[in-house]
């Protein structure tokens, strides 16, 4: 059986016009796209995506894995691969999140995706790819691609704005537009008097550091607010969420009414399973079901009406080996299995070429070759979500290859 | 006598602002009267040198510089001293804890009992309260650690000591919360790090080459033939050695994991299995029995490793032979130099200052008080252009921020100071990848990182009745008796007033007329402490 399969690549025109009326949201042309949302989540470690999406219908994967494949396909099995066809299946630790999406066409995963970074140096793969520049020596640090999504956007005229939801201002937001930062894992107090804040402000008035201490005050007061209030709304008697799905709640409260947090980014770290990485259970199972269960939890919170035009992308800086390695774990990689979540995508299937996966086919025979560029796919993203032509595109990923996946 | 007038001025600035002249007369006259003693006499470029070299300036360092100069100032802080510069109260806290009295086999051991009675409890309860206590242990002694390295950086008079000490285990950094590491940080941090801060980068590598902390956290442990993990032995290069820019291959990662398989650590007490406790008799051994190459593990063939060739039948004179050549490749000298001058520097420093200390790395043989030298004495350094200008880290912020409030009278307890500086994002041990914490101004400056300083900046004021009662008296009245405890608390802030006038001294050089001008609309003393520690002059080093 030929499980090869390409997709039609098809150009973005500079008109953009064949491409237009599959947009993602219906838009015309100059209106504001105030209602979209997008939110980049890094996993950052590399994580791996063969355990994730199980290539159980390809015998190599279990001769690969002799400790930690995840078992096919098998009903009376709570700890098998939940079949989603083309001899995939889904971590059964995703099954009431990331599963249960893709059943309702409201995820699409994207295998074989990943930077061209070649270090498998975790540091600076992630760069590269917040950077969204073609990995080159020295890296151009200016900007992050999200940082010059949203400029391109407000040269547009577009009033949505970004937000790092992190401790430190991630690169992906770094440059010429200025993004606030403020990190939803924790607590958030804004415990600034106004005549304190008057006279922190009048501290630095006109100085270097003015703008972030006018950002972060504003920032502060505003998201404490904001949580406040909704905590009043929203508990409804539910059990109060833990981990990444709080911070992923907290996270949709904000985005869902408020177009200056329209474009996200957040991270989650944990995924360097040199070693133990376990299989149906263990170490990893543990992390993909409280990231898929955040991320169905975010869907929850943003209500169905705000879900249909939000979009989140999960990537990795890369893959990892796909052989386990002595010590029932995997080694650094390149390519991987990237996530685009959203109530409004065309969900329920693989996008991107796909290859066999044969002993033959693996990059430098011990990884998953890199078929289809992650900047490629948040490109064909924007350009349905905003509406932008190949020139804006190409300042927010330069020299990026326009690339038809479907997602709509 | 120029500093006095100036606070003077200020308290008649306060005074425009007030409308209750008692609460102005309490401030201008609770002012400690000995400060008039040291008023006034370093300048604005001896405050910045100091702010560079240590953990911020205070009272005690001020004096140390006064009385030595700056070059036998820093003639003194270029050598390692242990804890000579520490006051003997503080010497004998350290003595006391439980990570200084037991060594890393005495709390394996002790683990290993623990374990066996959580195997053999009964029932699922007191399992549970087994496995807790177990946590709670191992938290407690990763904590003494960070109490350790707390007390000295605040009080230590070798202060270039207490920050290289943090600078290299960022730079061999490991996480406390990988396999027994809770156990093990401790001594990693006084073994293999410390001792080696100010001498030859070749030990430092060699130290944590050895160490069970490292060996653990990068999967070392683990790596053997036929089971190869190549995950130390990438970092060894990236991060420890080379630079990710420093000439290596995918392939040399792989060779250098087959010259690593083997080295690993003995938990079982009971002795390396048919191997060697050290590497080699002629290599310094500092991890108390844990280590242990076992030639059973490692990989005997023959390896090609940066273009030279490792004749098959190798055991680890090949580990002592790989890491020669990492250490003297000329990629290490300009990286490490490069590290060195972005923490004491600059965030770009200039080209000829690498050349140079580069050069005296190699002269050296990896001398890391030479190379500091050739920097601390460099055009670019001297010329002072740099100085007063690099963004403090969180723990230099938090650090500097007690040292001048506070001076040198000891903490008794010093969990508020670890929150503050995990509350600014970088907690000690817990840096989950490898690559430490970033030493630039793009790695901390943001909204958020100001906000939460300003935050920070008036717990630090308000906390002096916390910092100032005895941790374990407070630990236990937290659950007994809370009124007690905020009695004590209480009693503890007014034993220990601030120093305003001292504080001004150390800082009102480098105050801009804006600071200034805004400190002296503070009404009381609180607000006028929060917003000097809020400026910003105090946000750079």
């Amino acid at each position: 059986m030929n499980r090869r399969q390409f997709l039609m690549r098809s150009t973005i025109t500079a008109t953009g016009l064949s491409l237009f009326s599959r947009q993602l949201w219906a838009l015309p042309p100059g209106s504001q796209v105030s209602g979209s949302r997008l939110l980049v989540v890094l996993l950052r470690g590399g994580y791996d995506g063969a355990s994730l999406l199980v290539p159980h219908g390809f015998p190599f994967y279990y001769a690969s894995r002799p400790n930690i494949a995840i078992a096919s396909p098998n009903p009376a099995n709570p700890g098998a691969a939940l079949d989603i066809g083309q001899g995939y299946g889904l971590h059964p630790a995703v099954a009431s999140s990331l599963y249960a999406l893709y059943q309702a066409r409201q995820a699409v995963l994207v295998p074989f995706s990943g930077s061209q970074d070649l270090t498998r140096s975790h540091f600076q793969a992630q760069d590269v790819m917040e950077i969204g520049q073609p990995p080159r020596n020295p890296l151009d640090y200016a900007s992050g691609f999200l940082n010059r999504l949203v400029g391109v956007l407000r040269k547009d005229g577009q009033r949505l704005g970004g937000m790092s939801f992190t401790d430190n201002l991630t690169l992906a937001f770094k440059g010429t537009a200025e993004i606030p930062n403020i990190s939803l894992k924790g607590q958030v107090h804004d415990t600034t008097d106004d005549r304190q804040a008057q006279l922190l402000a009048t501290l630095y008035q006109g100085r270097k550091l003015d703008d972030y201490v006018q950002e972060g005050m504003q920032t502060r007061h505003q998201v404490s607010a904001e949580l406040a209030a909704e905590m009043k709304n929203a508990s409804r008697g539910a059990a109060l969420a833990k981990g990444f799905e709080k911070e992923a709640r907290a996270i949709a409260a904000l985005m869902r009414d408020n177009p200056a947090y329209a474009i996200g980014f957040t991270d989650v770290g944990g995924w360097d399973t040199h070693v133990n990485q376990g299989a149906a259970t263990g170490a990893l199972a543990t992390n993909l079901e409280s990231l898929s269960q955040g991320l169905a939890g975010f869907a929850d919170e943003l209500g169905p009406d705000a879900w249909r035009k939000t979009v989140v992308v999960v990537l990795s800086e890369f893959g990892r080996t796909f052989r386990e390695n002595g010590d029932r774990g995997t080694d650094h990689g390149h390519g991987n299995t990237l996530w685009v979540l959203g109530g409004g995508i065309s969900g329920g299937r693989l996008a991107g070429e796909l290859a066999d996966v044969s002993e033959k086919t693996l990059f430098q025979n011990r990884d998953f070759p890199l078929l289809n560029d992650y900047r490629s796919v948040l490109a064909d993203l924007m350009h349905r979500m905003y509406g932008l032509d190949s020139a804006r595109l190409s300042t927010v990923f330069p020299g990026v290859s326009s690339q038809d996946y479907g997602l709509v | 006598m120029k500093s006095i007038n100036d606070f003077h001025h200020k308290c008649f600035h306060w005074g425009m602002g007030l409308t209750l002249m008692a609460s102005l007369l309490f401030i201008c006259t609770t002012l400690p009267a000995e400060s008039v003693v040291h008023a006034a006499s370093l300048s604005k470029s001896d405050l910045l040198f100091l702010n560079r070299v240590t953990y911020g300036v205070n009272t005690a360092t001020a004096q140390q510089y006064k009385e030595l100069g700056r070059e036998r100032f820093l003639e003194n802080q270029l050598v390692f001293r242990g804890d000579d510069g520490l006051p003997p109260e503080l010497r004998q806290r350290i003595a006391a804890m439980d990570i200084s009295r037991l060594t890393m086999a005495d709390l394996m051991a002790e683990r290993h009992q623990a374990e066996q009675q959580l195997k053999a409890a009964a029932d699922a309860e007191s399992k549970g309260k087994l496995q807790q206590a177990i946590n709670q242990r191992g938290n407690d002694l990763a904590f003494q650690s960070a109490e350790r390295r707390v007390l000295r950086a605040l009080y230590s008079g070798n202060q270039l000591q207490a920050l290289l000490t943090w600078f290299w285990f960022n730079h061999f950094s490991v996480l406390q919360y990988k396999g027994y590491n809770n156990l093990l940080v401790a001594d990693y941090e006084e073994h293999a790090i410390r001792p080696h801060v100010l001498g030859k980068f070749r030990d430092l590598v060699m130290a944590t080459l050895t160490h069970p902390a490292m060996l653990v956290y990068l999967d070392n442990a683990q790596n053997a033939i036929g089971a190869v993990n190549e995950n130390y032995a990438r970092e060894l290069m990236e991060l420890h050695t080379l630079g990710v820019q420093g000439g290596y291959t995918q392939n040399d990662v792989q060779e250098l994991a087959r010259i690593l398989t083997g080295v690993g650590v003995d938990f079982s007490g009971k002795g390396c299995p048919g191997g060697q406790p050290a590497l080699d008799a002629a290599e310094p051994s500092t991890i108390g029995g844990l280590f242990c190459f076992n030639p059973k593990r490692h990989d005997a063939g023959e390896k090609i490793f940066l273009g030279q060739v490792f004749p098959p039948g190798g055991g680890a004179g090949e580990v002592i032979r790989a890491v020669d050549m990492l250490v003297r490749n000329p990629s290490t000298a300009r990286f490490i130099s490069g590290e060195l001058a972005v923490y004491f520097l600059g965030d770009n420093p200039p080209q000829t200052v690498l050349n140079d200390m580069t050069r005296t790395f190699q002269k050296s043989d990896g001398d890391i008080a030479k190379t500091l030298n050739t920097l601390f004495h460099s055009t670019a350094f001297q010329s002072g252009k740099y100085l007063g200008t690099k963004y403090k880290d969180p723990v230099q912020y938090v650090f500097s921020a007690v040292r001048i409030l506070y001076g040198d009278t000891p903490i008794r307890d010093v969990r508020p100071v670890v929150n503050w500086v995990n509350q600014l994002g970088e907690p000690f041990y817990t840096h989950t990848a490898p690559d430490g914490y970033g030493m630039r101004e793009k790695d901390w400056l943001s909204a958020d990182q100001m906000a939460k300083r300003f935050d920070v900046a008036r717990a630090i004021f308000w906390n002096a009745g916390t910092l100032y009662t005895d941790e374990l008296t407070a630990k236990a009245l937290e659950n007994t008796d809370k009124n007690r405890l905020q009695d004590l608390r209480k009693k503890a802030r007014e034993a220990n007033p601030i120093d305003s006038f001292g504080i001004y001294d150390l800082m009102h050089p480098m105050l801009s007329d804006q600071t200034l001008g805004t400190l002296k609309r503070s009404l009381t003393l609180d607000e006028w402490n929060s917003l000097l520690l809020s400026s910003p002059e105090f946000m750079y080093r």
